[in-house]
């Protein structure tokens, strides 16, 4: 499932997560919209201290076309700039999937992607 | 409209522990107001208002409190805005007391957070969090503000070392605060090596999670009693950007003159500046915003002014080093720095200290936090 985010039906400034009036010109009325893909900005790794789950994720900032910054999971590591796909995950979390290329961090999980 | 009739009368920390035995938020809160009168020496007879901030207060609230005291009283709040509730909470009963709805108002702040419950508040800080940010997972403030961290070094050209140095230079003041948790030395090789937690972000970026308690007393300016410090100046700007920023300005961007002039004071009149550090990257942001780093770059800023401490920053170690005991976190700026004005910092004190500001930001939304405020503080004559 694509992202869905909120578009003001007013000026069209696009918003996640949504609002109840427009940030830009106060309208109540949104529509919505899918956004299927974004570019890297940043990434970081993100240790969960959870007692039962001590993995590690990446985690990134994705930029959409119409400029709306995005937190996602990644799949793997990637460099700033890569595209990625986007889609809502079964719990809830915008995923993020990098389409092609190589693993900048040579598939090692524990290191530093920043 | 100035705060003239009100002062703050006292300054208190109840000190910090890492993971202490038999504390609860409630017994914090009780030892932060036994410190109060007794470090102003009223009864608590007199205290007709109280403020309080707490993340683990629930299901209580602030007259809950009152009544645990055994207060009666005139005026009562409760704010929930973490690193900023200190200066709203001192924004209010200033009021309060100019208004003459009080008279003595008692300030306080605290949290006892054991590991699982600081999980639970990290995932469900407020409802964009705990929808939006917990199922990623994002690894709490950390992942949000590794994203801030390295939009400012790609800005203002900063390295790891920069950072570093913001740390070493509150550690060194932390050496000389008997109450701060962590008072060992700290290198730029220990900076650059330490664990990493999300990176740029490593173990020393991260404030320290403590319990303890912090409290203010602000009253009725009252000529026979000495050691009280004014208020100059208070501004606050909240959600100044609707989150459509990338988190590298704070609310106090847009106040700083506001503040400066109803101060009749400029950046450079200040002796001590107590900016809310819960990264080092946002300590950066607020010294800027408040125009505390003049024409200079923040990489000069960094290196001639803040390393060397010749503009004494966050003068405990601040919480990067002295501890952040949840929301009292957004009070332990202005009770060093009312410390500091009434010369009672001990070994760190700052010579003659006579004028302060003070910053506070908090409450993170979906990529970084929503409250600013800053306080200009100036010794009774």
């Amino acid at each position: 499932m694509s992202v869905a985010v909120q578009i003001c039906r007013s000026c069209r400034t696009q918003f996640f997560p949504p609002r109840l009036r427009c940030a830009c010109c106060q309208a109540c009325a949104f529509d919505e919209a899918l956004v299927r893909t974004a570019v890297i900005e940043d990434i970081t790794t993100i240790r969960t201290r959870r007692p039962d789950d001590a993995s590690r994720g990446y985690l990134a900032l994705v930029v959409t076309e119409r400029n709306l910054r995005l937190l996602a999971r990644l799949d793997r590591c990637c460099s700033p700039g890569a595209q990625v796909r986007l889609q809502v995950a079964a719990d809830g979390a915008i995923a993020a999937f990098a389409e092609g290329g190589a693993d900048p961090c040579g598939g090692d999980d524990g290191g530093s992607p920043a | 409209m100035d705060f003239d009739g009100a002062v703050i009368a006292s300054a208190i920390e109840v000190p910090y522990r890492r993971k202490p035995s038999g504390v609860t938020t409630m017994s914090l809160l009780a030892d932060a107001f036994a410190a109060l009168l007794n470090d102003s020496g009223l009864p608590a007879e007199r205290i007709d208002g109280l403020a309080v901030s707490s993340f683990t207060l629930k299901p209580d609230h602030a007259i809950d409190i009152a009544w645990r005291l055994g207060l009666r009283l005139r005026w009562v709040m409760e704010d929930t805005n973490g690193g900023a509730s200190g200066i709203n909470m001192l924004q209010h009963a200033l009021r309060a007391v100019q208004c003459g709805d009080a008279t003595n108002v008692a300030i306080l702040a605290a949290d006892h957070l054991s590991e699982a419950a600081l999980l639970h508040l990290n995932d469900n800080y407020n409802a964009v969090v705990r929808d939006h940010l917990a199922p990623l997972p994002f690894g709490g403030p950390n992942g949000l503000f590794s994203f801030v961290t390295q939009a400012q070094m790609r800005r203002e050209r900063l390295e790891p070392v920069d950072y570093a140095r913001v740390c070493i230079a509150q550690r060194e003041w932390a050496a000389l605060n008997p109450n701060a948790v962590y008072r060992t030395p700290l290198s730029v090789k220990d900076y650059l090596n330490a664990q990493p937690v999300a990176p740029p972000l490593g173990r020393y970026d991260c404030v320290p999670v403590v319990s303890g308690a912090d409290g203010l007393l602000v009253s009725r300016e009252d000529g026979r009693r000495g050691r009280g410090v004014r208020v100059r100046a208070l501004h606050a700007l909240h959600n100044y950007d609707q989150q459509m920023g990338d988190g590298l300005e704070t609310g106090l961007l847009l106040v700083a003159d506001d503040l400066w002039r109803q101060a009749g004071l400029a950046p450079d009149d200040m002796d001590i500046a107590c900016v809310y550090d819960d990264y080092p990257v946002m300590v950066l942001a607020q010294l800027r915003d408040l125009g505390l780093m003049g024409g200079m770059s923040m990489k000069s800023f960094v290196a001639e002014r803040l390393s060397t401490r010749s503009l004494p920053v966050n003068t405990s170690g601040g919480q990067l080093s002295a501890g952040q005991a949840g929301a009292a976190g957004g009070l332990h700026g202005l009770v060093e720095a009312v410390t500091q004005l009434r010369g009672a910092a001990g070994a760190r004190q700052v010579a003659d200290a006579r004028r302060a500001v003070v910053s506070g930001y908090g409450m993170m939304e979906y990529r970084y936090c929503l409250c600013a405020n800053a306080v200009v503080l100036e010794r009774a004559p």
